[in-house]
């Protein structure tokens, strides 16, 4: 193998509003009216989604929805169709494909490319970044904003600068300049308390944070600090993976009332363990450890976990998640459950078990509830233990 | 309390016991020992709540009494001290002196009557064993107990006493080890799953000498022995149906040398991938292949003799439970029984039913 060119492109592509943008694509009532998707807006959920014109309001996406609905009364507020945007996101990862096959899609509507060396073939990195956007905005009827940068740590941060329908180019050596005036929340992976902590220290802007010697920020952050003074020079060394490994699948809920019924909350756990096993076989992972989460009444909240034998089987995944469950002292209120699966590994399991009576027979029922479901949609078929949770809404 | 003892047998004494003691504790006083004079010896008791043990030490005891001590501290100091006699003496506000030779130790102590006692909750049905005999039949199943903690039920081996037989049962789901043995005087039915911390307790401190008697109590295992007790708490839950997944009458049936064919087993899963092992046998009469493949490392094959006349079987397996199962046995020539590349095989020595291992094979 050759050596790795040393300066690389790349280009993040981000959907403006991508939820509520869509919506409004599809339904022309809606356009330039402030749409928020997301919960039930009499409900205790969060935004998913704001469309630009609600934003005006001060709405974004991860706020409380009740709070949203306060600051924009008029806004039009609508489910989470989830279905629809991944269909939408499958289209728009199809054209991002033709473009690199180093494409990394980090959700549904964002994703990386690795465009180095295709300079002959498709032009500058910028002209790619302008094609892509024109061509989602044709084919679509979508805009994205694109930052392109030697890093993915720059090319994020500049697809973010002018949305909506932006494009901003970091070049090599411009580094330095486009980051020195930008504050320090904009570094990956600095929420609050870190932010509260450079302030303390005098430090605003990345500018000021690249000028603190090295050695100062990791006697003060440790390991992390290191990582701070690499991005700071706008220095990230992470590649644009393909096939990255998904860490963990996952589903959550927060109920509309805080709730003490048990029965609610194993129903709760079993209807996401289904759906976590079911997401697992689709990407053909297997997972061995199992975690639960629960959030009280008082925002407190707990993790539990249990790590055992791979499995993709949903009841196995309820069983370990409700063990757990059972051994948690609920003094409150439970607001929010969920669990996760991880420590994956990829393929079914090869051995076999002694016990588990048929252990190839429930595999395959599985799998053609799967398929039923691929066909008829998620509510198609489910454990009768659920039924009463069906009730349509 | 004030006595003296020979160091010697006090360290003995503590290495028999300490290790029961947990790293970390709920309950501070579970990282020390239980020192208690009784009769002429002194008695050391350790106990993580689950499993508990006592030894008794000869001791010459001027003043009856009892008091804790942490179980690492003391441990270093004994092992540390000079072959001479050792006295301790418990004064004021639980401090501990410990002399010996020309050492001496002033040492921080916890009251013992927040000691959680080890004894047997009822008056128990020994069964005596030769030591030598329930160490072999343990090492020979503990090996298949389960790592996976979310099967409680197999985290230890199961004793099952019935018809006149003692039966050794372990497994972890994927393969199953169980030895037996009949008992001289037969009689009584009691079954418990004895947790893997008590078995490896129970290999650890048995000799080959002494004769011990087990016993199960409600909800414990017992084990006793001159001088020496321990007592566990059987694991609840319910041990998987075994007897059902053990073959009766599969129609393939070889006969190898079990170090060959460990051998090659060993030579060849050098390629196969690391969390599983898995190797593939192809059986065909008077012969036995066996591979492995690896898209990033190659392949390895071995054909070794075999003494089988069937017809054509090909089957995966993880080359570790069959190696563990080839080293539980001592005979020279094994005996396996397979059917089809789905169902368990078995495995047991040539001679004698009284252990086998059962393996469920690997899709592959």
């Amino acid at each position: 193998m050759g050596a790795a060119p040393s300066i690389r492109s790349i280009i993040h592509v981000d959907m403006d509003a991508f939820y509520a943008s869509v919506e409004q694509r599809d339904r022309p009532e809606l356009r330039g009216r402030p749409v928020i998707v997301g919960a039930d807006p009499r409900g205790r959920g969060v935004v998913s989604a704001a469309s630009y014109e609600a934003r005006t309001f001060g709405v974004h996406s991860a706020m409380p929805i009740g709070k949203a609905a306060r600051l924009c009364p008029q806004a039009v507020f609508l489910p989470v169709d989830m279905d629809k945007y991944a269909r939408v996101s499958g289209e728009i990862m199809a054209v991002l494909s033709e473009y690199s096959p180093l494409l990394e899609p980090i959700s549904v509507d964002e994703a990386f490319l690795d465009v180095t060396g295709t300079e002959r073939l498709l032009g500058p990195p910028l002209e790619v970044a302008k094609a892509i956007k024109a061509r989602l905005c044709q084919e679509v009827h979508l805009t994205a904003s694109a930052g392109v940068a030697p890093n993915k740590f720059l090319a994020k941060l500049a697809s973010d600068l002018r949305k909506p329908d932006g494009l901003v180019e970091v070049e090599p050596g411009d580094e330095a300049a486009f980051l020195r005036d930008l504050p320090v929340e904009r570094l990956w992976g600095v929420g609050r308390v870190t932010a509260r902590d450079l302030r303390a220290m005098g430090i605003e802007t990345i500018g000021q944070l690249a000028r603190v010697p090295v050695g100062v920020l990791v006697k003060r952050f440790g390991k992390w600090g290191t990582l701070l003074h690499e991005l700071a020079h706008g220095r990230d060394d992470r590649p644009v993976e393909a096939f990255a490994q998904p860490k963990s699948m996952g589903a959550e809920e927060t109920f509309a009332e805080d709730t003490r019924d048990g029965e609610e909350l194993r129903r709760t756990l079993l209807a996401q363990a289904e759906r976590v096993a079911r997401e697992l076989r689709a990407e053909g992972y297997a997972g061995r450890t199992v975690t639960l989460k629960l959030r009280f009444a008082d925002f407190h909240t707990i993790t539990r976990s249990l790590t055992g034998e791979a499995t993709q089987d949903g009841l196995e995944i309820f069983r370990r998640a409700f063990g757990l469950f059972e051994r948690v002292e609920r003094v409150q209120p439970v607001r929010l459950i969920g669990l996760s699966v991880s420590s994956l590994v990829r393929g079914e399991p090869g051995q076999l078990s002694l016990f588990s009576a048929a252990p190839a027979r429930r595999d395959r029922v599985a799998r053609a509830a799967d398929r039923v479901a691929r066909r008829f949609g998620d509510r198609a078929l489910f454990p009768a233990s659920l039924l009463e949770h069906s009730k349509p809404r | 309390m004030d006595v003296q003892l020979e160091r010697d047998a006090f360290s003995k004494g503590l290495q028999m016991v300490q290790n029961i003691v947990e790293p970390r504790q709920t309950l501070p006083i579970l990282a020390n020992v239980l020192l208690e004079t009784e009769g002429d010896t002194l008695r050391v008791t350790a106990t993580d709540l689950a499993v508990g043990a006592c030894v008794s030490v000869p001791a010459k005891v001027a003043s009856a009494g009892a008091i804790t001590l942490s179980a690492r501290k003391l441990g270093e100091i004994v092992k540390e001290l000079p072959a001479a006699p050792l006295s301790l003496k418990v004064q004021e506000n639980a401090w501990v002196v410990l002399r010996c030779g020309g050492v001496s130790y002033k040492l921080v102590g916890l009251p013992p009557e927040d000691f959680p006692a080890v004894v047997p909750t009822a008056g128990p049905a020994w069964i005596p064993l030769e030591g030598k005999a329930l160490k072999e039949m343990l090492t020979r199943t503990a090996f298949a107990m389960s790592h996976d903690e979310s099967r409680y039920a197999l985290n230890g081996v199961l004793f099952s006493l019935q018809s006149g037989r003692l039966r050794v049962v372990a497994t972890d789901g994927h393969r199953l080890a169980l030895a037996s043995r009949p008992l001289p005087n037969g009689g009584g039915a009691a079954t418990g799953i004895v947790p893997r911390k008590a078995v490896q307790e129970v290999v650890r401190v048995l000799g080959v000498g002494e004769d011990v008697q087990v016993a199960l109590v409600e909800n414990q295992f017992v084990l006793r022995m001159p001088n020496f007790l321990l007592v566990a708490r059987l694991i609840e839950g319910q041990f998987p149906n075994y007897e059902q997944v053990v073959p009766k009458g599969h129609p393939c049936r070889l006969v190898v040398s079990r170090s060959a064919l460990a051998a090659a087993l060993r030579r060849v899963s050098v390629l196969s991938e690391e969390r599983t092992k898995p190797v593939k046998v192809l059986l065909s009469p008077g012969s036995l292949k066996l591979t492995a493949q690896n898209p990033e490392l190659g392949e390895a094959e071995e054909s070794l003799p075999v003494d089988y006349s069937g017809e054509e079987l090909a089957i995966g397996f993880n080359s570790r439970y069959v190696l563990d199962a080839l080293g539980a046995i001592e005979a020279d020539e094994v005996v396996a029984e397979l059917k089809d590349a789905l169902s368990p095989g078995i495995i047991r020595s040539l001679e004698g039913e009284e252990y086998f291992c059962v393996i469920m094979p690997m899709r592959i």
